[in-house]
């Protein structure tokens, strides 16, 4: 047997004390943890005194009343930012060098920055029954490397009023620890899919900008979901499926990507103003339906990546991290403030496309 | 200078070896076990607390004469308005206290209330407590209402239970208490803070 064999079986051997130690440890543990962690009613023996003394973990945020009758705060007020950013080309997992995509492509957008600011006002019309509208406002802007002389570097940019999202919630079940909430809603094309702006295709007027620098989608777009939310002890954990089904096309003959999103969240009741928060969000996204034709060159060539519908869709994975504080008194009482950021962790791209770097999500909401 | 053998160097990378392994099983360990031993200290989720309160309520109160159909009848407990807080009693019920048991219902509608010893409205139910005193009687009904404001105890509730601090406090109006006829012990009194119901003008 060579030194080397010898060595990783030695390796080995010492790998295999270490988990039987690590066993021996967390089974002497476990009775501690599990006796911290008895049932409500072996607490029955506790002395008033005693309960007074304890430490309460406050009940979460966002209960849901199952009386049929009102709560006196009915509407829902929150404001969501998001910033993300996207950068690097990938084509299935690989990236692609730009020096590639340069002889491919005459114009090669290089960093695709997008702001979203959306406001979101709920109603509750019963316990069960909650309608919500949610306005939007998104910001966006590209710088682009290209071959066309005057053009060697530029950034366009477009914002305005994007789509309107409206929503109908309904708690479909509860349990002990466990709810189950489905949302019916419609995404109609508020926003612009007009927008133009001064591109190599013409350097004297302002031409029709590419899929990814419109505001709005052009289409009504059904977006439904399916949350489970338990809640047990101090940790809060919600599952979410969600759709976005694009209805037709928009009246340049295109609709965007339809898209499924899987989500998984935890959220851990650290202090009572503050819940740390790991989630994991799946994203399977189609490319685009039809083709607006005025983004095409008359001799049939895509000036850009970004111009072609092929080059859209895929699946990606992010992780994050984020951080709740629902503030409970003061001049803040019932508002909650939220941050997350994460990043991909698996992106597999129809590409030639730009991936996703990271984003950044700021939430901010109250009931009254 | 001291010779320093073979031997001893291998110890000594053996030792710290060890050390190494030990310093890992720690950290894997506390990562492990990080959200279990938080449980370590005394806490207690907001609506378990609550319920065990009500429990212990129960067994610091005596309702007057006639209040049970017979010597086995169950104490009801009522809770209106928080879901939450029904699913952290539903362990209670059953439970024998003063050789009665317990029976714990959820009131979807407060006109629901049929004569149960003991009405808990959780949550903002708590503020309408001058309209349930009016409305449904209990001022003079021999039931024990608990709620979770200051303001539920001024306005004629029993007890309430307010969050301090993250600690559950206790304020009782011996008043509300005399006026429906029930009796609570000096153990309950004495652990909780003595409010008188608002006069109005």
């Amino acid at each position: 047997m060579s030194h080397r064999s010898a060595q990783i079986i030695e390796s080995m051997k010492n790998w295999r004390k270490e988990c039987l130690c690590l066993l021996a440890a967390q089974l002497l543990l476990y009775p501690i943890s599990s006796l911290t962690q008895s049932s409500p009613t072996d607490l029955t023996n506790l002395k008033l005194e005693d309960i007074l003394a304890m430490r309460i973990i406050p009940y979460a945020e966002g209960e849901i009343n199952m009386s049929p009758e009102l709560p006196q705060e009915r509407f829902r007020f929150a404001y969501h930012y998001v910033h993300s950013t996207f950068e690097d080309y990938q084509s299935g997992r690989t990236k692609v060098p730009t020096s590639q995509l340069q002889a491919q492509f005459p114009v090669l957008p290089l960093e695709i920055s997008q702001d979203a600011h959306l406001i979101s006002l709920g109603y509750i019309i019963n316990p069960r029954l909650s309608v919500d509208i949610q306005l939007s406002y998104v910001q966006q802007s590209t710088y682009h490397i290209s071959r066309v002389p005057g053009f060697d570097e530029f950034t366009i940019r477009s914002h305005g009023v994007g789509d309107t999202a409206i929503g109908i919630n309904y708690l479909l079940w509860r349990g002990e620890k466990d709810s189950l909430h489905l949302r019916g809603g419609l995404i109609l094309p508020t926003g612009s899919i007009n927008e133009k702006g001064r591109t190599p295709r013409d350097p004297n007027v302002d031409t029709l900008l590419p899929y990814t620098m419109q505001i709005g989608s052009g289409t009504v777009d059904f977006n439904p979901s399916l949350t489970h939310v338990r809640r047990s002890g101090k940790i809060e954990w919600v599952n979410q499926l969600q759709g976005t089904i694009r209805i037709g096309k928009n009246h340049h003959d295109y609709s965007l990507s339809h898209r499924a999103m899987a989500k998984t969240a935890f959220f851990y009741n650290l202090l009572p103003y503050l819940q740390p928060s790991v989630k994991l969000l799946g994203v399977y996204w189609t490319r685009l339906h039809g083709q607006d034709d005025d983004l095409v060159l008359p001799n049939g060539v895509y000036p850009a990546p970004v111009t072609n519908p092929s080059l859209f869709g895929g699946r990606k994975i992010d992780f994050l991290l984020g951080l709740r504080v629902p503030i409970k008194d003061g001049f803040f009482k019932g508002q909650q403030f939220e941050i997350e950021a994460g990043v991909p962790v698996y992106q597999d791209l129809n590409g030639p496309q730009p991936g996703e770097n990271w984003r950044i999500a700021t939430s901010w909401n109250f009931q009254f | 200078m001291i010779p320093v053998s073979k031997d001893s160097s291998e110890n000594s990378f053996h030792l710290r070896f060890t050390f190494k392994r030990i310093i890992n099983c720690v950290v894997v360990l506390l990562v492990c076990n990080c959200f279990t031993w938080h449980g370590v200290s005394k806490d207690l989720d907001e609506y378990e607390a609550k319920a065990l309160l009500v429990y212990n309520f129960v067994k610091y109160t005596s309702w007057p004469e006639g209040s049970f159909d017979n010597e086995k009848s169950a104490i009801q407990i009522a809770v209106v308005g928080n879901s939450n807080f029904f699913d952290s009693f539903k362990n209670y019920q059953g439970k024998q206290v003063k050789g009665r048991a317990l029976k714990i219902v959820m009131l979807n509608m407060i006109t629901d209330f049929d004569g149960e010893h003991v009405l808990y409205l959780s949550g903002k139910w708590t503020a309408s407590t001058k309209f349930f005193m009016e409305n449904v009687g209990l001022k003079e009904k021999p039931i024990l209402t608990v709620g979770e404001s200051e303001d539920f105890v001024v306005n004629g509730g029993v007890i309430s239970i307010i969050n301090e601090n993250d600690h559950l406090a206790l304020l009782t109006n011996p008043d509300a208490a005399k006026n429906c006829q029930l009796f609570l012990s000096n153990n309950l009194v004495k652990l909780s803070r003595q409010v008188s119901t608002r006069k109005d003008k």
